[in-house]
């Protein structure tokens, strides 16, 4: 059975805008990949058309069927985790195994606040 | 248009009172509500009408009633059946297709077969021109709004009982509250299931949706 982890440095998962996550990726498979690639990403979801926006990417081309990396992104400035009734921002970490259909997502928070900003409805 | 009760349907609605859902959260967000799959007639009987049809013909239907996700669950067949499939959206396109981009995108390939979502949007120009670029295509199956054009392979329609199934799947938590006030919902969108979907999207969110809250209001 394959395994996949992300682990963020200390198991953080707020990360400030402008700085740089790093981290560890770990990976135990059946079957020997022809790549594993490691995306920081942020995808929409709500009522319209999703968006999703590959930010960085790292390739490692025969990475062996099991072994570990560290990795670094440096986090743009935005956009912001946010929620709202009609539409959220998330970011997360990817790690793709090809070919198949395995693969790993670990969800962040980039905010200057610890949770994503919250859109909330105003009463009155 | 009906008029808002406001304070009556707030009476009457059983979301927990100060509820928010964020969009990430919501049953109905478009991610899964585009990922649900087709439920009516099976596609092998479709398939064996698209050969008769002669490997040209047209998905009809009105807004909202599963054009794209019967097309969509063809092309996900295809491959099963020794044959590629492309799809290309026409929905937001300009009204003229460029015939380059068109060409382009459908390769001349004898195994493969076309699917055009939105073909309402071509032209009688733009006809011609898809007729030519998809000559040596096995197949090429359009949605429309109305035949007349291609043969037809399926008129999609949607029932109140469609409507509860994929609410069903969606939120089955919500499945027996809402089921009174499905029927309603689905003959004020005049069957458009992506219209009641929304609309169960808004009601979700706790952002006030008067009318489906006044007609459950109306069935307690």
């Amino acid at each position: 059975m394959s395994e996949l982890a992300l682990t963020p440095a200390d198991g953080r998962s707020w990360w400030l805008p402008c700085s740089t996550l790093w981290g560890v990726a770990r990976w135990r498979l059946d079957v020997d990949p022809d790549a594993i690639e490691l995306r920081l990403i942020w995808i929409t979801s709500g009522k319209g058309t999703r968006d999703v926006e590959v930010v960085h990417r790292i390739r490692l081309d025969q990475p062996g069927p099991a072994g570990d990396r560290e990795f670094t992104f440096d986090l743009p400035e935005g956009p912001y985790s946010f929620a709202g009734t009609l539409v959220s921002l998330q970011w997360a970490l990817e790690m793709v195994v090809e070919p198949g259909e395995d693969s790993s997502r670990l969800d962040l928070v980039v905010s200057p606040t610890p949770v994503e900003v919250r859109l909330a409805p105003v009463d009155g | 248009m009906a008029e808002r009760r406001p304070g009556k349907a707030r009476a009457r609605d059983h979301r927990p009172a100060g509820r928010w859902l964020p969009a990430h959260a919501n049953p109905y967000r478009s991610e899964r509500v585009t990922t649900l799959r087709w439920q009516g007639v099976a596609l092998e009987g479709l398939w064996t009408r698209f050969a008769t049809l002669g490997w040209r013909s047209a998905i009809v239907g009105p807004h909202g009633s599963g054009k794209t996700t019967l097309l969509e669950a063809l092309l996900a067949d295809a491959p099963h059946r020794g044959l590629r499939a492309r799809m290309v959206r026409l929905a937001g396109a300009p009204r003229h297709p460029c015939a380059r981009a068109m060409a382009s995108a459908l390769a001349a390939d004898p195994t493969i077969v076309v699917g055009i979502d939105g073909g309402e949007r071509l032209s009688l120009a733009g006809r011609t021109l898809l007729a030519a670029a998809t000559r040596r295509a096995r197949g090429v199956l359009v949605t429309r709004h109305s035949g007349g054009w291609l043969p037809t392979l399926v008129a999609t329609a949607t029932s109140p009982q469609l409507l509860a199934a994929l609410v069903a799947e969606l939120a089955p938590e919500d499945a027996g509250r809402l089921a009174s006030g499905l029927p309603d919902l689905w003959r004020r969108h005049q069957g458009n299931l992506r219209a009641c979907l929304g609309e169960l999207y808004d009601h979700a969110a706790g952002r006030d949706s008067a009318y489906f809250v006044s007609g459950l209001a109306a069935d307690i």
